[in-house]
């Protein structure tokens, strides 16, 4: 089969950077994170004072919702990672000037559905469980839902991306999938696959979460997964850096518009790049943590540069998973090493990772580092990865420490490594 | 228009080599559906994997062993080559059991009922694993030791349906010499299935379906099935799919719940029970009872859920 060329023609985010103004333009997100600025702040979930848990890249969901008020009126009971990808898929789509009665359809991700105080107590109380769960019954008919309350309904996995098909009338495949913290990058990628076989000519791809809820702030604390309280404060986010101890969790909607060059060249659309490879793996290890030698992103990004025919000299940039976390940074940059070996470190790729900016977006971390990786490529400009001061002695790549670097680019990867043991990369080409 | 895929019998053919069921028990009153797993015992997980999978990953485990074994391949000697393509329906909180003894730890002052779950020492500590909809992807590639191409859909028809679609391009393509498609979960959500355990009900009625793909040209033993084209779409802004006529579609509605029937010389399977199934479901009844017949003509597969996704599918029995 004669696979055809896939190029994005448009950009949605909805991020945490300026706590009192909405950043929700793709300018405004490149702006950002070209200046290397940091989205992390100081957090507290509302359910207790005492939680480990103290920094985040939050968004002011009260400004938010008086934002999207009049647009979300219609919109289905969502819960707020819900919210936040059905207005960046609707940005993406106004980005591209796309139409309705084009063949549309939409890949996203999902992660861990939120628990309310309310359910728990349910559940911590098996006298009165019965009949304060049942006001939380999905099989309830919608008007009976309560308007504000979590119920079982906004909680449901793929019900942004049916959120999404509604808003925007589309007619193509319709795509859930859940691929913990690569979601969002398998998102793209099956977009785009969808694309070379011909399903649709267009199709969105991203996806939102946030896990500033204790419970899911909770299961990621159990793991030993997150950055707990520690001097750094705002700068606690450091991949790559000896201090970091963790992710710091970020929230946020991203979708990119893919589409059939044909398409897009058909109604003479802005092409910001193209997609040209995608690869994913399964490290078959651990659910609970990656192959200590990286096998599985090897493999992963391996199957992404065959994918594109490139030799791996070819990729000028990388924006890393680079979590933060203790064993992700080291794990991650042997594999580079190992797949790009090189005789003198300045002959490999630069590699950078812009959760450092805007934290771990965690099953939709992938979209917005996407967007950056294309915006990147556009400008000629590699993000930075901030935080970062003094490398740990295993991290002895260039990371583009503190400030953003210009390069012209042509082949640009972007990894991201789940849970699960699942692995996937992309290659994104400046567009000629 | 919906489109189609590029799945055509003039281009490579991907054929099926391996199915089972392993149905939930509230399908085996019936003295119908003989599909292979039928009536299997469900292989008990590792103590290790149990700790953190989803409910029906032991469902999972042995239709994909029964499938497997009816492919005659070894998916440990696959790696790389073996992908993985999963479906999962019902799980997205964790069992009450994981963190209910939380609540009884006195050792906690917070007055939070969500503090518990970070403070208490009896809290499962895999909560965050157990609540992730890959986890059976995850879980399976851990059994199997399987480490190629991979992709894990929520759920239903939509999911069924693009793990299937994924699963065909991706072996079409060359990327993977075997695919693994597997559906597994519950029509049961997860505030039923709480409430259920309350009741002291501690099994939940799960099933799993596995199918076994491979190109025809690196199959070791004779094709059960070939596939031909695929479709997939959003119903719920356009009616996509060629409809089953009305007289099929009410005489379909008096055969529920479980398995295909001939109807006007057509085959048809329930589009609603189970939902967890999807068209990954209706296939291996499908295969089943074309192959029980000899029926070697191409069959269309219909399936759809309500929240809106179709699919279709051709088959024809080898």
């Amino acid at each position: 089969m004669n696979k055809c060329r896939v190029v994005i023609t448009g950009m949605g985010i909805i991020n945490a950077f300026d706590e009192n103004a909405l950043c929700t333009t793709k300018e405004k997100y490149w702006e950002s994170i070209s200046a290397g600025k940091n989205a992390v702040r100081a957090w507290r979930p509302e359910d207790t004072d005492d939680f480990p848990v103290k920094y985040a890249a939050t968004i002011n969901f009260d400004l938010f919702k008086k934002e999207y008020q009049t647009s979300l009126k219609d919109a289905p009971l969502l819960e707020r990672r819900g919210y936040f990808g059905l207005v960046a898929a609707n940005n993406a789509f106004k980005d591209a000037r796309l139409t309705s009665s084009m063949h549309i359809g939409c890949a996203a991700c999902s992660g861990v559905p939120e628990i309310h105080e309310s359910e728990m107590l349910a559940l911590g109380s098996a006298d009165n469980y019965p009949e304060s769960l049942e006001e939380h019954r999905t099989d309830k008919p919608s008007e009976q839902l309560p308007e504000l309350s979590h119920s079982g309904l906004a909680s449901t996995n793929d019900r942004m991306v049916s959120a999404i098909a509604e808003s925007l009338s589309m007619t193509g495949p319709v795509i859930n999938i859940n691929g913990a913290c690569a979601g969002a990058a398998q998102a793209i990628g099956v977009a785009y696959r969808a694309i070379q076989r011909g399903e649709a000519d267009v199709m969105l791809a991203g996806g939102a979460d946030s896990v500033t809820n204790t419970r899911v702030m909770s299961g990621l604390y159990l793991l030993g997964a997150t950055a707990t309280s520690s001097p750094k404060k705002e700068a606690l986010c450091c991949p790559f850096d000896q201090g970091r101890s963790g992710l710091v969790a970020g929230e946020g909607g991203a979708f990119l518009v893919l589409e059939s060059e044909a398409s897009a060249k058909g109604r003479d659309a802005l092409i910001y790049g193209e997609i040209v490879g995608y690869g994913s793996s399964l490290d078959a290890y651990k659910v609970t943590a990656p192959h200590p030698e990286g096998k599985g992103a090897e493999a992963a990004i391996v199957s992404a540069l065959k994918d594109a025919n490139l030799s791996p000299e070819k990729i000028d940039y990388i924006n890393a998973h680079g979590t933060s976390t203790p064993m992700n940074d080291v794990v991650e940059t042997q594999t580079i090493k190992k797949v790009f070996a090189q005789k003198n470190s300045a002959a490999y790729p630069l590699i950078s990772s812009t959760k450092s900016m805007i934290g771990h977006w965690i099953s939709a971390a992938a979209a917005p580092e996407a967007i950056a990786t294309v915006m990147a490529i556009y400008h000629g400009i590699v993000p930075p990865t901030i935080n970062l001061n003094i490398p740990d002695v295993d991290c002895d790549l260039d990371y583009v420490p503190n400030q953003a670097r210009e390069k012209k680019m042509h082949y640009a990867m972007s990894n991201s490594f789940g849970f699960g043991g699942i692995n996937a990369s992309i290659i994104i080409k400046a567009y000629k | 228009m919906l489109k189609t895929n590029n799945i055509k019998a003039s281009d490579e053919r991907v054929v099926v080599s391996g199915y089972a069921v392993v149905p939930p028990a509230s399908f085996m009153h019936t003295t119908e559906g003989l599909t292979p797993g039928f009536g299997s015992s469900v292989q008990p997980l590792t103590r290790r994997l149990k700790r953190f999978t989803c409910r029906a990953g032991e469902h999972a485990v042995t239709a994909s062993q029964l499938a497997f074994n009816m492919a005659e391949i070894k998916p440990e000697d696959m790696g790389k080559r073996c992908g993985l393509y999963t479906n999962q329906a019902g799980q997205q909180h964790s069992d009450i059991d994981d963190y209910h003894a939380g609540f009884a730890d006195s050792s906690t002052s917070s007055d939070s009922a969500l503090a518990h779950l970070w403070s208490g020492k009896e809290v499962n500590p895999f909560l965050a694993i157990k609540a992730l909809s890959n986890n059976l992807l995850g879980m399976i590639s851990v059994h199997w030791s399987i480490r190629g191409d991979c992709s894990a859909f929520v759920r239903d028809q939509a999911g069924a349906a693009m793990a299937l679609s994924e699963a065909v391009f991706n072996l079409r393509h060359g990327y993977i010499d075997v695919a693994l498609v597997l559906t597994a979960g519950t029509d049961i959500d997860h505030f039923e299935i709480q409430h259920q355990q309350y009741g002291g009900e501690r099994s939940v009625d799960c099933g799993a379906v596995a199918l076994i793909l491979q190109r025809e040209n690196t199959c070791m033993t004779q094709p059960i099935a070939e596939i031909f084209d695929m479709k997939n779409g959003y119903g719920g802004n356009s009616k996509q799919l060629d409809s089953l006529g009305e007289a099929s579609e009410k005489a379909l509605k008096k055969y529920r719940p479980t398995f295909a029937r001939i109807i006007d010389k057509q085959y048809y399977c329930n589009p609603d029970e189970p939902r967890w199934g999807g068209i990954i479901y209706s296939l291996s009844q499908i295969i089943h009872l074309a192959k029980q017949q000899q029926n070697t003509m191409p069959i269309k597969v219909h399936s759809h859920d309500k929240s809106g996704f179709d699919a279709q599918i051709t088959v024809r029995v080898c």
